[in-house]
């Protein structure tokens, strides 16, 4: 990898997953479940052992949309200034580690009534996998990360990230809008042993599974994949995160 | 101003007519003091370890994004500085008060230092992400317009509030400038990364060059002054010397 990174730092880091524990919480709580399934709940998560592997592709200056997207938070007397310091490192990451989480629901037999029977599971996520070429930028004191493409679709970056006057740009082309980035993502479903043979519940069960890995899948799309990032401000803290001032 | 028009005249000097000067001469002492300094310093590896000692006693006031710096490679080049083309003229905008002497410098040459260090991500925790770097910047060109001339203190500014550069009111201080249109060549090497490594990327080129143009334009370029302030040359004892009587054979009298 090009980047050494301490994994047991973010791992043994309890803010920092109590903050993923939370967000994925509210995603969980704001999805409209199917009739079969009721109390959704996260129990545990964690970002397991492994490390993901980075590896630098490029180092440039940031794409155009991102000063775009800091001037439109600005008032209209304000322009945002291009620093040469500004820089932007487009990386090769990939994933195939042991983070999981462990989600607790009800699933509910509503035949031959409404709410005839309901069921206890236990659900486990894991075996995430993904292998993307990703882009870290950092400007005006505010770092942006954000999932391209998968590495197999790469030449759709190479070919449309056009070194325009103003900079790179790659969001005149609306092929890479929402390109899948998740390669695996394995669900794993516990109940009770004795309705093992109840047919509409294991079929439910199925049905739960497909669901909850569409709605994943879709999740971690909207909120990591270009056209959209992570943005996160540094502008507030007291001690910059990449560089310190002199004097 | 009838002054400067007094010395210029018992001096010779028509500064419409005279024409510009080799300094030869000069640019032969310039090399013989530079290869003295190059000789002490032939034992560069002892630069390179004093460097690093001083690096390493003060890694505490590095900033939080550097983890140590590490010299690997000192090049004090082996080329001298030549100057050229020198006039003396009316400083600009003096209103014929002050006089300046304007000499052409070009260097070319390798003048290089070798960098290893690496830089932290310290979010969210302290030493997420660390990334080594390598760098060489070396200087293999530099072409300027010097200006040269003599003032009193009190014609001066000094540029930041440290109240310890106030000096001497009386001392005569010799100041030199860079006209800005001045040329600055770097060959940046840089190797980023852990085990796969990127090689040589323009934008750290670019980056570094940045910082080191504006840190000369911000000390040595017009409108900005270097000032050294001159010692006194009134004859004294405790500064004679006699030269020594060189034998061949060596007996001491």
């Amino acid at each position: 990898m090009s980047f050494d990174i301490n994994w047991n730092n973010l791992s043994n880091d309890s803010e920092l997953n109590n903050s993923i524990f939370q967000s994925l919480n509210n995603f969980l709580n704001s999805i409209t479940l199917p009739s079969y399934v009721k109390n959704l709940k996260l129990e545990k998560f964690s970002l397991g052992s492994t490390a993901p592997d980075i590896k630098i592709k490029q180092i440039t200056e940031p794409l155009v949309d991102f000063y775009d997207d800091i001037q439109n938070e600005l008032s209209d007397d304000q322009v945002i200034e291009k620093s040469p310091n500004d820089v932007q490192i487009l990386t090769e990451v990939e994933y195939k580690g042991d983070l999981s989480f462990t989600l607790s629901a009800e699933l509910v037999l509503n035949y031959p009534s409404a709410e005839f029977m309901t069921l206890p599971v236990k659900i486990t996520v894991g075996n995430l996998g993904f292998h993307s070429l990703c882009i870290l930028a950092y400007l005006s004191k505010q770092a942006f990360f954000s999932f391209l493409c998968d590495i197999n679709d790469s030449h759709l970056v190479e070919e449309s990230m056009v070194n325009e006057p103003n900079g790179f740009n790659i969001s005149a082309n609306r092929r890479l809008e929402r390109i899948f980035i998740i390669r695996s993502l394995s669900i794993e479903t516990e109940a009770g042993e004795q309705n093992q043979k109840e047919g509409s519940i294991l079929k439910n069960i199925g049905k739960l599974e497909l669901f909850l890995s569409d709605k994943l899948k879709e999740y971690l799309t909207r909120e990591l994949a270009w056209p959209s990032w992570i943005n996160l401000d540094f502008n507030d803290e007291e001690t910059d995160v990449f560089s310190k001032e002199e004097d | 101003h009838s002054h400067l028009k007094t010395i210029l005249e018992k001096t010779c000097y028509d500064v419409d007519t005279h024409i510009p000067e080799s300094l030869d001469w000069f640019n032969v002492l310039i090399a013989q003091i530079i290869q003295q300094f190059r000789e002490e310093a032939l034992l560069k590896d002892n630069i390179v370890h004093s460097l690093n000692d001083y690096l390493t006693k003060r890694s505490d006031e590095l900033p939080s994004y550097l983890d140590g710096i590490k010299i690997t490679e000192l090049d004090i080049g082996d080329d001298f500085p030549i100057f050229s083309n020198c006039r003396i003229q009316y400083s600009p905008n003096s209103n014929k008060k002050k006089l300046e002497a304007k000499i052409d410098i070009d260097l070319t040459d390798r003048i290089a230092i070798g960098i290893q260090t690496k830089l932290l991500l310290n979010y969210p925790k302290l030493r997420t992400a660390i990334l080594p770097v390598d760098l060489t910047l070396s200087i293999i060109r530099f072409q300027a317009c010097l200006t040269v001339s003599l003032t009193k203190a009190e014609d001066l500014v000094p540029t930041s509030d440290d109240s310890s550069v106030q000096g001497d009111d009386n001392a005569y201080y010799l100041m030199f400038s860079f006209l800005p249109g001045y040329e600055m060549e770097f060959d940046i090497g840089s190797l980023i990364g852990s085990r796969s490594k990127l090689e040589n990327i323009p934008k750290i080129s670019s980056l570094i060059e940045h910082h080191i143009k504006k840190w000369f334009c911000e000390r040595c370029v017009e409108p900005r002054f270097q000032c050294i302030k001159l010692p006194g040359i009134w004859p004294r004892s405790k500064n004679t010397r006699e030269e020594k009587v060189s034998t061949d054979d060596d007996i001491s009298v």
